[in-house]
């Protein structure tokens, strides 16, 4: 009678009434607040060609992505992310646009993806783009609106993790030449795998100091402090300017109300390669994984031909629903 | 304080892991591992303590079930799970190894490996360019190469006793392997004070040597 036909394929999953329904409240919650605050909704293809999506990330998504030919035999991807595709259309639509641009976008996203903690092949975000302010105001709505947008979800008892990419380049920079050992530190750090850290650190021709300075990078997270404690430790111009960036965003977050909520993590990096400033994670304790991402990409516009700073956020919609579903506190409204 | 959950690993490395947790100052002297329990609440450290299979220790800890846990290298370096791994904590030594029949002298192109460790195995013989097929067993592994059912074997050794009785001698070392400590990365942002401070009383007791 069954047989794998029958069933769905590995990765996916069906939204019943309740969930779908649920899912829908949420989406509208969001995009009426995202609408509050002066962004607009775009809907992008969701297949492109795969170059599209490999020029804004230089890791290795490649091999994550679903592929398929088109009749001419050129390569195309389901979308493995919504920034990428808001880049290519800034650059084909908004060419003579000068102002600051404010997109939203609801949208699923495909990665072929191992079985693990809230992945699946499919899944959906929603998300913002602020492109074309490169001050830390732009920053600052960025965070606030998201923080804002789970108020209003009422999800509450959240975590805003705050980094700067600038501050581990600088100091990475001042003292490496070679591209791999720095990208392997990196990789380190954003996996916080500490022992291979300090292995790979204690094999290194490096003075006693930066070697203290590379492991205390580990433990450069916690509340505001940490970002005193970070301008004793380097001397390095880019760092420190990446710090003070710090210190000013946490500064300008207090008029939003929600520096209560902030901790600050030197070692914070994310998954896809475009981030060049300000980076952050929201994580809520009912979810082991983060509830939203993002942070600023100055350089992924460029590519498409157009440079434009620009910061933006997604949420993980699955995420939401869980958090939501174990609590029982917005559904049944 | 906050509670803590630590999944701790069953087997092989729990007389050190529970020696260590005691010498850290934290009581566990409740937990044995015969026992059917498999929580275990000590209410003086606000700690609470799941007992589970090594290779479900990193599930645990990806899923935030268990804000930490205690794992052998060669399970996390299998499961490539989203864990942080905190601490090496130097006890639960053992080695990585390709071992294979001690009289044996050549093997066919595409030699057959059995292992309880796939991935690692696959990735291994891809680094060195050679090509095999690996069987994945659950257990007594050493057995494969007696009964004809792979060339070689990839199997964690300590004192390399199982290997001998076996008539098998181990060809090649892949790496070495120690228990660590590892953590959520939801946990390790929200709940950073106390784990920072038990890192710091492991390190302290892993330095003195217990």
């Amino acid at each position: 009678m069954y047989n794998e036909y029958t069933q769905k394929p590995y990765g996916v999953r069906d939204f019943l009434p309740d969930m779908a329904k649920l899912k829908r409240k949420v989406e509208n919650k969001l995009l009426s607040v995202f609408e509050e605050w002066g962004y607009e909704e775009i809907i992008t293809p969701s297949f492109e060609y795969l170059e599209t999506f490999l020029k804004g990330n230089s890791f290795n998504l490649g091999e994550r992505i679903f592929k398929f030919f088109d009749r001419r035999g050129r390569v195309l991807a389901l979308k493995p992310d919504m920034t990428t595709p808001i880049a290519r259309v800034i650059s084909n639509h908004y060419k003579n646009v000068k102002r600051p641009i404010r997109l939203c976008y609801f949208s699923n996203i495909f990665r072929f993806e191992e079985p693990r903690a809230g992945r699946q092949c499919e899944f959906h975000q929603a998300g913002v783009e602020l492109v074309g302010i490169d001050s830390l105001d732009a920053d600052a709505e960025i965070i606030a609106l998201s923080m804002k947008s789970l108020e209003e979800l009422k999800i509450t008892d959240l975590t805003i993790n705050i980094g700067h990419i600038g501050f581990l380049e600088g100091l990475l920079s001042d003292l490496f030449f070679d591209y791999d050992i720095k990208q392997e530190i990196k990789g380190l750090l954003q996996k916080k795998d500490f022992v291979g850290l300090r292995k790979l650190i204690e094999n290194l021709n490096l003075k006693t100091e930066d070697k203290i300075l590379i492991l205390h990078l580990t433990e450069l997270h916690g509340k505001s402090d940490v970002i005193e404690k970070a301008k004793e430790l380097t001397k390095c111009q880019h760092a420190l300017k990446a710090v003070e960036e710090l210190d000013k965003l946490v500064d300008v977050l207090k008029n939003y109300n929600v520096d209560k909520s902030i901790t600050v993590d030197l070692g914070l990096t994310r998954g896809l390669d475009y981030y060049t400033g300000i980076v952050f994670e929201i994580y809520s304790p009912f979810l082991g994984y983060p509830i939203c991402g993002g942070g600023r990409y100055d350089n992924l516009i460029a590519k498409f031909g157009d440079p434009r700073p620009a910061t933006g956020f997604a949420f993980n919609i699955e995420g939401i629903l869980q958090i939501i579903e174990r609590n029982k506190t917005w559904s049944n409204q | 304080m906050e509670q803590l959950t630590i999944a701790l690993s069953k087997g092989r490395i729990m007389k050190d892991t529970l020696k260590l947790l005691q010498e850290t100052g934290i009581e566990c002297s409740d937990i044995y591992e015969d026992s059917r329990k498999l929580i275990f609440n000590s209410t003086k450290s606000r700690i609470k303590f799941i007992i589970a299979k090594p290779f479900d220790i990193p599930t645990y800890v990806e899923y935030g079930v268990a804000d930490l846990g205690i794992v052998g290298k060669d399970v996390i370096m299998e499961e490539k799970k989203d864990v942080y791994e905190l601490v090496d904590l130097k006890f639960g030594f053992c080695r990585l190894v390709v071992a294979g029949p001690k009289e044996r002298k050549g093997y066919p192109p595409h030699p057959r490996i059995a292992s309880k460790y796939p991935r690692i195995a696959e990735e291994y013989f891809m680094q060195k360019g050679e090509q095999v097929e690996i069987i994945k067993l659950n257990g007594s592994v050493e057995l494969a190469p007696i009964i004809g059912l792979s060339d070689k074997i990839v199997d964690i050794v300590s004192t390399g006793k199982t290997l001998k009785e076996n008539n098998l001698k181990e060809l090649e070392e892949i790496d070495k392997i120690t228990a660590r400590l590892i953590a959520n990365r939801v946990s390790f942002r929200l709940k950073s004070k106390r784990i920072n401070d038990l890192i710091k009383k492991i390190n302290s007791v892993i330095e003195e040597g217990f």
